[in-house]
């Protein structure tokens, strides 16, 4: 069967057509989340499966963006000794086999060769693009409302069809384009195909051109293909609708400037080069410090604590375990709560949960028994702050008023602003406007039956590899941010959460392990948490390095003491992380050389409310590895907060369950945080979101530079960078998993992500080998020793292994 | 009962990644068809090899299988887009007669 001849086709055929077309060129980008629920994401993610070498070349600059760090910057890297001269000397044999003489040799024939020219630095062009000036101002206006001078119908006619009705009697436009565009059909697809065809783009060019005018605005589309995912009131196709029948209306060049090319051929393996031996201390740094089949340092804790696997609860878990007797482990930190959750104050429920997941159920935030009235005070109070907020922002939409505004209320408003800008976070605690002061619960059964229940508690505990010796105290500690002022709050709470903060997963799970029915229901299933084993939640708060613990009020004697400890020893190690961070963060490295850590402490939380303060802290900067294995792995090891912790003990997986759920979930959501930092990184132009300092909001959508332009996609300046250079180093991740070579390759074999991440080199998966000291590396070509420059060796057989 | 008493109409079904099932269904719907059914985390051995269905943490590396049934005037524009689709992305189509014994459900 052959396809329909162009002549032959019917409209609707045609329409289907291009609307498929349109599907397939969104995948020149990923979506982007918005910044109300932010989630970090690889911006190529589409091409995961070409590979990393394939994004370098192709998928990264698409979008006009480089791929790795420049020739410049890697050869300032050598100079500085950042990359050692044995390490790249090592990459350059692995990529070329033949290469003889030693190191000093080679990497001297590797410096004086000539550098193969790319064309993959984009120069911005001092004026804009007028078809882009009127598709972002068109987004705006319609995809977020409140930045619209006046309401846009896109309910009643689509984001296409309201735009064709307002662009009839737009002004801005030149009659003859509005007569043009008169002349277009009202449906977003017909009227797609008929200006292709205009436009005299033949058929086997659409896909191509539509990515490329895709990619001329990269953040719109980004965010165009996540509101079809999730509202579905917008498509990427009603975008191109919009933007190709400008370009004709207007008599502009069909196609948008080209985009230099990507490195390939010599040119891409040197960037390979660079780029490995770039990654070879960090990764060697994180396995020297390994110790794998090491016994745990503590066989009776006191308390057992499970956290994120987010790099910065490496920080407080490290700083704990040196406090007293206690164990941590990491874990997704939704805890396996596949969950919406509605809070208290909330007219509707969010997901609370990776956005790899669909929520499979509802749990509703409602006062304890006898705490009504405080919660209905709390919603009051909720109230009367988001009506004043409202009241002080409404004039901001009308024309002129603004200024009137300020004349009325300044002398209210200005001594708080002034006050605020004073006191620099120092008038008290900063509080964030979901902090919940009244005594909840959460609605698990009305969410869950029993039986559900059982099956939930039984999968957290036996993923977690938490099915024996429970100590008195068990703790499952979320993690938010208190930051003031602070567009991307969101990116800095928890990610396995869907970018909200972590308590509420946090306490449903803690709930889910209390309940009697449930310990008895994992009981029958060989799961005996003793009676005398609490299990509560807690909160690890990241920007004041602080713990706070829920559900501590009716708590037996004995365990409130022991509770009471607990949280004395979290919040001295809480001060010892505070010293630890504030060291890096810009300025505030005097307050982090108090020997006690008290000044460092008070230094952090007055950040937090400092609603001038654009760097509160370093979110998951700098991270490197994720290592996936029992404690004993890294428990003696300073890792810096650069690694991801995932608990796994091969010993209680024998059907490898609960590596597959890692290695899908975990590793995929690991990845695209790493990736994201990284592209922010190597072009924070393109995949980072600039200086925080000229961002204006756009809704929940995002932000923008300046007055108007493209939704800016990826990390502000801030969270990867500071006046000095690259705080984030662009590595990918190396991936430490702590199991059996053919649990691993089973799950290489049957899960496409996983190959994809493995052979495509997105991160570099290695295991413990046979010998003391000794790595093996997954490759697509097998099990290869691993050397701690990064070097591959001889392909493991079978008879060695 | 016989298929004299049913009318003939075309099944379509289309395997694709599910991150790719939403362009799927809104190809069925811009054809005009007048319902779909979905079958999310399905397994099977294919082009790519064994796929696994559901994985426990991770809904979105998995595949869909999208079914609908449309009267044959429908089909041939449907399937064109389909095509166009598929040519870009992982996935099968199947295409088939088929009999539904409540016509006007698909019209």
């Amino acid at each position: 069967m052959t396809a329909t001849p162009a002549a032959q086709r019917s409209d609707t055929a045609r329409a289907l057509r291009v609307r498929a077309r349109a599907d397939l060129a969104a995948n020149v980008v990923a979506p982007y989340y918005g910044l109300d629920a932010a989630i970090a994401v690889n911006p190529v993610l589409p091409s995961l499966g070409d590979g990393f070498a394939a994004a370098v070349s192709s998928a990264a600059p698409a979008l006009g963006g480089r791929g790795v760090l420049t020739e410049q910057q890697f050869r300032s890297h050598l100079a500085a000794g950042r990359i050692g001269a044995g390490e790249l000397a090592a990459s350059i044999r692995r990529h070329r086999p033949a290469t003889t003489g030693d190191d000093a040799t080679i990497v001297e024939g590797f410096l004086a060769e000539q550098v193969p020219a790319t064309g993959s630095v984009i120069e911005a062009s001092a004026e804009p693009d007028p078809i882009d000036e009127l598709v972002s101002s068109w987004c705006r206006a319609a995809l977020a409302p409140e930045a619209a001078s006046w309401p846009v119908p896109i309910d009643q006619l689509g984001f296409f069809g309201a735009w064709r009705a307002l662009a009839l009697r737009d002004p801005a436009l030149p009659r003859a384009a509005r007569a043009r565009i008169a002349e277009l059909p009202e449906a977003a697809d017909i009227a797609l195909a008929r200006v292709l065809d205009l436009l005299g783009i033949a058929d086997d060019a659409h896909l191509s051109a539509l990515r490329a005018h895709l990619a001329a605005l990269p953040g719109w589309a980004a965010y165009i293909r996540w509101r079809s995912m999730t509202s579905g009131d917008v498509e990427v196709l009603d975008l191109l609708a919009v933007r190709l029948c400008l370009v004709w209306a207007l008599g502009a060049e069909p196609l948008p400037a080209a985009r230099p090319v990507g490195p390939t051929g010599s040119a891409l393996e040197r960037a390979l080069i660079w780029q490995e031996a770039f990654e070879a201390a960090p990764h060697a740094a994180v396995l020297a410090r390994l110790t794998p089949g090491a016994a745990p340092a503590v066989e009776q804790p006191a308390a057992q604590l499970v956290f994120c696997i987010d790099p910065r609860s490496e920080g407080l878990r490290r700083h704990l375990e040196k406090q007293g007797p206690y164990t941590t482990a990491g874990f997704a930190g939704f805890f396996g709560i596949a969950a919406a959750v509605e809070p208290l104050a909330a007219s509707a429920a969010s997901a609370a949960c990776p956005v790899l997941l669909t929520p499979r159920y509802q749990v509703v935030e409602r006062p304890e028994p006898g705490a009504w009235r405080a919660a209905v005070r709390l919603i009051d109070r909720l109230a009367t702050r988001r009506a004043l907020r409202s009241a002080v922002k409404a004039p901001d939409a009308i024309a002129g008023a603004p200024l009137g505004w300020a004349e009325v209320t300044g002398w209210m408003l200005g001594p708080s602003a002034i006050a605020r800008s004073v006191l620099a976070g120092r008038g008290g605690r900063a509080a964030r406007p979901d902090e919940a002061s009244a005594p909840t619960l959460f609605d698990l059964d009305s969410a869950l039956t029993p039986a559900d229940q059982v099956d939930t508690a039984e999968v957290i505990l036996r993923t977690m590899g938490l099915v024996e010796n429970f100590a008195p105290v068990v703790v499952l500690v979320g993690h938010g941010t208190t930051t003031t002022n602070n567009a991307y709050r969101t990116a800095l709470d928890c990610g396995a959460c869907g970018g909200h903060r972590g308590a509420p997963n946090a306490r449903i799970a803690a709930a889910l392990l209390s309940s009697p029915v449930v310990r008895a229901g994992l009981a029958e299933r060989g799961i005996r948490i003793p009676d005398s084993t609490i299990v509560i939640a807690g909160e690890h708060d990241t920007a004041t390095d602080t713990l706070a613990l829920f559900g501590t009020e009716a708590l037996r004697i004995d365990h409130r003491h022991a509770v009471e400890k607990l949280a004395r020893d979290a919040a001295a190690a809480g001060r010892g992380l505070a010293a630890e961070r504030a060291a890096e963060l810009p300025g505030a490295q005097r307050a982090a050389r108090g020997r006690s850590g008290r000044r460092a402490a008070a230094a952090v939380a007055r950040r937090a409310g400092d609603w001038a303060q654009v760097y509160p802290e370093w979110g998951l900067a700098r991270n490197a590895a994720l290592i996936i294995g029992p404690r004993s792995l890294s428990e003696q090891a300073d890792l810096g907060r650069r690694t991801f912790l995932h608990s796994y003990d091969a010993r209680h997986d024998s059907e490898g369950i609960a590596l597959e759920t890692i290695l899908t979930a975990p590793l995929v959501v690991a990845h695209w945080i790493n990736a994201q930092y990284y592209f922010s990184a190597v072009d924070p132009e393109v995949f980072g979101a600039g200086t925080k300092t000229v961002h204006n909001l756009v809704g929940g959508a995002g932000v923008v530079s300046g007055p108007t332009g493209d939704l800016r996609l990826g990390l502000p300046w801030q969270s990867i960078g500071t006046r000095a250079g690259l705080h984030h180093e662009p590595v990918r991740l190396l991936v430490v998993v702590d199991a059996p070579r053919e649990s691993i390759d089973r799950i290489i074999g049957s899960a496409e992500i996983v190959a994809d991440l493995v052979h495509g080199e997105w991160v570099i998966l290695v295991r413990p080998g046979a010998t003391p000291g000794s790595w093996e590396r997954r490759t697509r070509d097998g099990w290869q020793p691993y050397t701690q420059e990064g070097a591959l060796g001889a392909p493991i057989t079978e008879e060695a292994a | 009962m016989s298929r004299e008493s049913l009318t003939r109409m075309t099944k379509i079904e289309v395997v694709a990644r599910t991150v790719d099932a939403d362009a799927v269904r809104r190809q069925i719907v811009a054809a005009g068809a007048t319902g779909y059914t979905s079958l999310p985390a399905v397994t099977g051995l294919g082009h790519h090899g064994a796929h696994e269905g559901r994985q426990l943490f991770n809904d979105r590396d998995a595949l869909t299988l999208t079914i609908t049934v449309v009267p044959d005037d429908r089909a041939d524009d449907l399937i064109e887009g389909l095509r166009a689709l598929l040519e870009g992305t992982a996935g099968v189509m199947f295409v088939s007669d088929t009999y539904v014994s409540r016509p006007h459900y698909f019209r």
